[in-house]
């Protein structure tokens, strides 16, 4: 039952004016350089569809099947070591020491953590990790060989900053209108500030590395907004003085 | 159904015509929703332009088997509301005394400027939750979900904004009499 207001207001709906073509343009143009960025959807298109192609040519489907059953057996206790670890499920990368949990945090309504560990090549990776364990590793990134001081030195690296960045968008539903950008600092980084298109800079505050992880480094991650840049991250040790502004080269 | 299953596959497939077709379908909505929620065109070429991105970004990920439009709706209310909040984090603009360009510009495309202009003068998060109802079309849960409140809280401002609505007209007839 409605109140005559109430009746009223749902007739005043307004109609939204067209919006410019340059508006629409400029739109689209996002859309599609998006688009082209998306991942491809890695599911099989349910289990209809597998039918439909079993019944066509049994063979094209079955022997692989049956070629990758074989396999999991195989490698079954390898599967069992990594499926806490998204990112060495892989087989990209052996880690030396790690990979230990940094921190964890909620964002959006949506649980995340933080990983690190020293890969074979001795630099340090740093992981993010939406809806932790995530063994399949959606919407999670890796980074690794940030060149900052007092880490492991990375080979070909021409200069060093205090803090390592890189940038995640989990692409969940949920946090759609959310990006995460972390990475590693120098030891005697005490919090970052993010200096963005939008306001006054946003300070997060680091976190040291567990001693497990043998490198005395210490970590950031923020959720942003998607809609804001970030265009540069200022470091600053314990007194608040700033240790440098890296201009990003692209505004994340 | 079936057609647009197929349009979203060859979109999926990085078809440039596809794209184009389910952006044409994609952007109306995104836009009439990132209007009507933050009612200026300022803001909802910002909340828009966030919304289309985002339903592209997720492509791969839309379920076929669903109509997209409820979903892009969803899409472009989160994406208006984040734009709302932002803007009310920023310092707050210099008042002129011109009527903003925007609010003429949204009374004149209603049926009932009056009570209208009476939405548009209602504070910030009571207008959201009647534009959000009334106009949108969505339930006091979704709203409370939408706005990360508890379903009360968006009941109470709801009830408060319809009372403050009902007063103002009231006071606004009172006067013209």
């Amino acid at each position: 039952m409605h109140t005559p207001l109430e009746e009223r207001l749902r007739r005043a709906r307004p109609r939204a004016p067209e919006p410019s073509a340059e508006t629409t343009g400029a739109a689209r143009s996002r859309a599609f350089e998006v688009a082209d960025l998306a991942v491809p959807d890695p599911t099989f298109g349910g289990p209809r569809r597998l039918w439909r192609r079993v019944r066509r040519a049994p063979g094209r489907v079955l022997v692989p099947v049956l070629v990758t059953l074989l396999a999991v057996v195989v490698a079954l206790p390898a599967v069992a070591i990594d499926q806490r670890w998204w990112f060495l499920g892989q087989h990209i990368y052996t880690p030396t020491s790690g990979p230990v949990v940094v921190t964890t945090g909620t964002s959006a309504g949506v649980p995340w953590e933080l990983t690190a560990f020293v890969e074979e090549s001795h630099t340090l990776c740093v992981g993010f990790t939406p809806n932790p364990p995530n063994p399949h590793g959606y919407g999670a990134s890796t980074a690794c060989g940030s060149p900052v001081r007092g880490l492991p030195p990375v080979p070909g690296a021409k200069e060093e900053h205090w803090v390592g960045w890189a940038a995640s968008t989990p692409g969940d539903e949920s946090t759609a209108t959310l990006k995460f950008i972390y990475g590693p600092a120098a030891a005697n980084v005490a919090a970052v500030d993010f200096v963005t298109d939008k306001g006054r800079p946003t300070t997060v505050p680091t976190v040291a590395g567990p001693p497990q992880l043998g490198v005395n480094a210490r970590f950031y991650a923020a959720a942003v907004p998607t809609a804001v840049l970030v265009h540069a991250l200022v470091p600053r040790d314990r007194t608040g003085r700033a240790l440098e502004r890296w201009d990003l080269p692209i505004a994340q | 159904m079936r057609e647009y299953r197929s349009l979203l596959k060859l979109a999926q497939r990085r078809n440039r015509t596809a794209q184009n077709r389910l952006f044409e379908q994609c952007w109306p909505i995104a836009w009439r929703v990132a209007y009507t929620v933050t009612g200026t065109r300022e803001l909802a070429e910002d909340a828009a332009q966030e919304a289309i991105v985002n339903v592209f970004r997720h492509l791969n990920r839309i379920d076929a088997s669903r109509p997209l439009e409820p979903w892009v709706r969803r899409v472009a209310t989160n994406a208006a509301l984040s734009v709302l909040r932002r803007q009310t984090r920023q310092p707050a603009p210099v008042p002129t005394t011109d009527v903003p360009q925007d609010v003429v510009e949204w009374t004149e495309e209603s049926a009932d400027e009056e009570l209208t202009s009476a939405v548009v003068a209602l504070p910030e998060e009571r207008r959201v939750v009647i534009v959000l109802h009334y106009w949108l079309d969505y339930s006091v849960a979704e709203i409370a979900e939408f706005l990360e409140l508890p379903i009360g809280t968006v009941a109470s401002r709801l009830a408060r904004a319809l009372q403050q609505l009902r007063l103002g007209m009231e006071e606004q007839h009172a006067h013209s009499a």
